[in-house]
Order: structure tokens, then C-alpha cells, then sequence
């Protein structure tokens, strides 16, 4: 229980939240952890909320969902409100502070703070890139895994895509440096 | 060969179908078990599945589904259908047909929110419906797997358990197993020196390698010969109380044979731990990682098969007890089968956690374990 690290994000429905746990999940997987994934599923769609939680571990993880988080990523000001519970001493709060303004519940978490909403949009002029900025801010606080590692975990989880679309994998990796440098710890 | 992969749960199922040489599925899509199906279509869809002759249908709904599913049982098809809650419902009535005349279908059950439609997400409710759903005597085989590796493992599992004793054989998972990605070791059974137990027809007048009349109780099956020719006549429809006792007296003397060789647990800790904590799905294994982590003399006691119940080890396991505690994430669903286990036969207290529909953590087990452990 104690040496597994508890990952929670939650967004609107449509933002990938469930992308991002995944990806993060198989990438520690991929680089020998043990992990485990589960979404809050509901009837998510676009307007709804959406969540997911991530476990990354050096042992079998035994059941999906947690109490607490390590860390804690909100990407819209709804997503505040609900993962809240899960904030414990010493999380990690990672926001997109394009969507989320009130800051002022998470204050004493010394959020760090990420507008990857326009990054994605103005710098990468790639809106869906959303995924992979936040998925960099997110890696410099995950244990065993590496900026290289998760490159290569990348290219095996992308290799279809990469080979229909090979402008995808520069993008991708621009993205997520972009978000690793900007919440570099 | 045997590889590990990072699936999700439904795609675990889906792949446990394909290697125990399953070629039907009939199902009509419900959250959290709908996966499997798109799984099953895009198999049955491909060239290799094509080849193969997989079938594929989705039906009207599950009424229809399960229906079709004893339909292509009857035709000798290793066929199968996934579903939960509302859908699981829906389903007991071709259930209960395929109980009155011993058919093998397979169901994986992965169990939502209840009462009713309620949520999609994760429950252990459909304990009582998958074992006694119908009005028949619960006479069907129910896995329940605890991990992703037994989806796997189970997942296979239960297609030889239906052909091998011809009962109605189901994998009861819930939302969570359904939904959650993680590490799955696939194999081949042929690997493991896992024999597939072959499928046949009841009716078409094909040769059988097990003889009607040692499957379908003697009321139901009528033999005809015309121009030389056998034909095997079924009816599920009785006319007599005398005949419907019949029925159900020969399917429960099958059902006590098959059961003392297919009922399965697992126990988990010190041999007569004085705190015996009892679970089933993935309770059991947030139970046996607290269990694995606590000091003291505690078990955990793992029903694997909750119908036939592992009644005899359960027994065994509890004998040093001095505390019992069950958690289940449901209202006394296991809590009942087990209190029925151990009438007149412990007179330790009962500590009886009931979560329905909610998530029953390693941590949760720990407090309960602690406050019950004898210091």
C-alpha cells in the first residue's frame, strides 16, 4: 500500500483524461514497474466530468482505487471540487490553469501550474498535443520513470499512429518536453 | 507462447474466449461488460475469424441474447455471451433453460451498480442473482476470478467446466476487473497441458461422443427412430408435478458429483488464524494483500467457485477461529452463503462489512483485521 504511487486526474470529458492515465500507466509498465489503471466511468461524454486513477508500483497492485493521491492533476475548475478528497499532505497538484482560476482550496499544495490549453493551441497549433503537455508536467514527479523511457514507451504505444502519421511522433515528443520543462521540479 | 501484456480486463475476457477455441458469441452491449463484445465482433469480423468460422450477434437484447446463445449451444457450438446488471437480469430466463436441461452456456457476468439500472461502475450485487437467478435451484457452475491474470486463467476455465458436466458455467467479475488495464500473462492452453474438453450437438442427428441420456434428465428427452434413423426429441415443457420432481432430483444428483470435483478456494496466511477473513472477487484481493501485510494469526478464506460453495474447507478453514469477518461489496450476498456454510457448526462472532457498490480497500481490510485481531 505504501510504496505504490497513487495518481488521480480528472478533466472534462473529451480532454483525454483517460488517455493520460493509461499512457502513463503503460509507460511505467513498459519500463518494468508494475501498474494499474481504472477510469471513473459513468456516461461520460463531452460536458460531463471525467476521472481516472493510476497506480505505479515495484510489486502486484491488489485493487485499483486509492484514498490518497501522490499526485494529483486537475484539468478543469469542476475537477477541483471533485478530487478533492483526495488530496492528502505532501500531494503533488498539478492544474491547467486555463480551466481552473480559483486557485485559492489549494493553496497550501503550492500548486504547479500549467496552461497547457494554449500551449496546445497557439504554441503547437495542435489542440489535441493537450494530452502530451500534461503528460510531460506529470513526469517529472513520477518515480522509475524516465524522460527517455517514456519516449520509447511512446513509440511502442504510438506505433501504429506514428507509421500512418509520422509528423505525429515530432509533436508528440515537442509537446511533452514542453510540459516537462515548463513544471520542471 | 505465453507473453505479457498491459490489457484491460474486457480484452483479457475476450482473448480467454478465443484461446479455450470458443466460436460464438451472442450479446447485446451493456456497460461495464461491453468490451468484450466489440472485442468478439472485430475477432469474428477479421480474415483469421472469418476463416475460422466465428460467430457473431448481436441480438434485439438480452432475452434474445440469451436465447440465441442456447441455440447455438444446442447446435454444438462453444458459444458464450457477456453481460451485467439489468442484462444479467434479463438473461435469467434462458439461464434457467439451460439449468432444466443441462446445456453448457457460458456467461461472463462483470457486475455493476444495482438496485436496477443505478451506475455502470463497480458492485459485487449480482452474487445471489448469478447463483440462484431463476425459478430453478441454482444448479449453475460461478467462477469468480479476483485478479486480471485469473480473467485469463477463468476466462478459459469455465468452457471446459460447461462441456466437461454440461451445467451452465459463468465468470462472475465486476466493473472494476471489466475496466482496469494491467499486466496479463496470455497463453496457449495446449502450453500448460490444458486439454479443451470438445464441444457437440443435442440435436441434429450427428454422433455424440457422450450419450443424451446421461445429460438431459429423463423426463425431457424422448428418443424416435423413423426410416432407421435416431432422432433425440427435447422438451423443457412438462406435463406432471411427478415428472418436474424428476427433473430437478436427476439434475441434482449430476450437480453433486460434479461438484466435489470442481469446487475451488483458496486460502491465504496461517493455518488455523485465529481472525479468518472471508472475501471473493477483487475484495478477496485487496483482502489477501492486507492479510499478507498484517502481524498476527489471520487467513483469508477465498471461495473461487461460489456455487457449488466451497462448504467442507470453509468449514476447515474457520476451525481455529475466533473471529470470522466477511467484506463484500454488497448487503450479506456472500455474508449469506457463508452464515449457511457454518450453521451449527462455530460459535465465534461474525464481524459482517457491507459496502454495496463501493470499492473495499487493502487499507479498509487492515482496520478491520486490527480492531479484531486478539492482542
Amino acid at each position: 500500500m505504501a510504496d505504490t504511487y497513487n495518481i488521480i486526474i480528472s478533466g472534462e470529458g473529451g480532454q483525454g483524461v483517460l488517455s493520460i492515465a493509461e499512457i502513463i500507466a503503460q509507460a511505467a509498465w513498459l519500463q518494468g514497474k508494475q501498474a494499474v489503471c481504472v477510469p471513473y466511468f459513468s456516461t461520460e461524454k463531452r460536458g460531463g466530468i471525467s476521472m481516472a486513477f493510476a497506480q505505479i508500483s515495484d510489486r502486484p497492485i491488489a485493487f485499483p482505487k486509492f484514498r490518497q493521491a501522490d499526485l494529483w492533476v486537475a484539468l478543469s475548475e469542476r475537477a477541483v471540487t471533485r478530487l478533492e478528497s483526495y488530496l492528502k499532505a505532501g500531494t503533488t497538484v498539478i492544474v491547467n490553469s486555463h480551466l481552473v482560476k480559483d486557485l485559492s482550496k489549494l493553496e497550501s499544495w503550492q500548486p504547479r501550474i500549467i496552461d497547457a490549453t494554449k500551449i496546445a493551441k497557439e504554441q503547437l497549433h495542435k489542440p489535441r498535443t493537450f494530452n502530451m503537455v500534461i503528460l510531460g508536467a506529470m513526469l517529472n514527479f513520477v518515480p522509475g520513470i524516465s524522460k527517455e523511457g517514456f519516449a520509447a514507451a511512446l513509440d511502442k504505444q504510438f506505433a501504429d499512429k506514428y507509421a500512418r502519421d509520422p509528423e505525429l511522433k515530432k509533436l508528440n515528443q515537442q509537446a511533452f518536453e514542453i510540459g516537462y520543462e515548463l513544471i520542471k521540479k | 507462447m505465453s507473453e505479457k501484456n498491459f490489457l484491460m480486463g474486457n480484452e483479457v475476457l475476450g482473448r480467454a474466449a478465443r484461446a479455450a477455441q470458443a466460436d460464438a458469441m451472442y450479446g447485446y452491449p451493456i456497460t461495464p461488460a461491453s468490451e468484450i463484445m466489440h472485442f468478439w465482433a472485430g475477432e469474428a469480423g477479421s480474415e483469421a475469424g472469418h476463416d475460422q468460422g466465428l460467430v457473431f450477434q448481436q441480438a434485439e437484447d438480452e432475452i434474445g441474447a440469451g436465447f440465441m446463445l442456447i441455440g447455438g449451444v444446442l447446435a454444438g457450438r462453444r458459444a458464450f455471451t457477456a453481460t451485467a446488471g439489468p442484462g444479467h437480469v434479463l438473461m435469467q430466463d434462458a439461464f434457467a433453460m439451460a439449468e432444466a436441461m443441462r446445456l453448457p452456456v457460458v456467461a461472463y457476468i462483470m457486475q455493476r451498480g444495482g438496485p436496477s439500472t443505478s451506475t455502470v461502475i463497480y458492485s459485487q450485487q449480482e452474487v445471489t442473482l448469478a447463483c440462484f437467478g431463476g425459478n430453478g435451484n441454482g444448479f449453475r457452475i460461478v467462477y469468480a476470478p479476483s485478479t486480471l491474470q485469473e480473467l485469463f486463467d477463468y476466462g478459459l476455465k469455465v468452457f471446459n467446466t460447461a462441456w466437461k458436466y454440461r451445467f451452465p458455467t459463468f465468470l462472475l467479475g465486476d466493473g472494476y476487473l471489466a475496466k482496469m488495464l494491467g499486466e496479463v500473462e496470455l497463453y496457449d492452453p495446449a502450453e500448460r497441458g490444458l486439454e479443451i474438453v470438445p464441444t457437440e450437438p443435442y440435436l441434429l442427428e450427428k454422433k455424440r461422443g457422450i450419450d443424451l441420456k446421461n445429460v438431459i434428465p429423463s423426463p425431457e428427452l424422448e428418443v424416435r427412430y423413423s426410416d432407421g434413423v435416431e432422432y433425440a426429441c427435447l422438451r423443457n415443457c412438462l406435463n406432471m408435478e411427478e415428472e418436474t420432481l424428476t427433473v430437478n432430483q436427476e439434475i441434482k444428483a449430476a450437480w453433486d458429483k460434479m461438484a466435489k470435483e470442481v469446487v475451488e478456494h483458496e486460502y491465504v496466511g496461517q493455518s488455523a488464524a485465529k481472525t479468518v477473513v472471508v472475501a471473493q472477487g477483487i475484495v478477496a484481493a485487496a483482502a489477501r494483500q492486507a492479510v499478507q501485510e498484517a502481524s498476527g494469526s489471520v487467513g483469508l478464506f477465498r471461495p473461487i467457485t461460489l456455487n457449488p460453495f466451497p462448504v467442507e474447507a470453509l468449514r476447515r478453514s474457520v476451525a481455529g477461529a475466533e473471529r470470522i469477518i466477511i467484506a463484500e461489496s454488497a448487503y450479506n450476498q456472500l455474508g449469506r452463503m457463508v452464515k449457511d456454510a457454518l450453521y451449527g457448526q462455530v460459535q465465534v462472532p461474525i464481524t459482517e462489512y457491507y459496502r454495496p457498490s463501493m470499492s473495499i480497500l487493502p487499507e479498509e481490510i487492515a482496520e478491520l483485521i486490527k480492531d479484531n485481531v486478539a492482542v
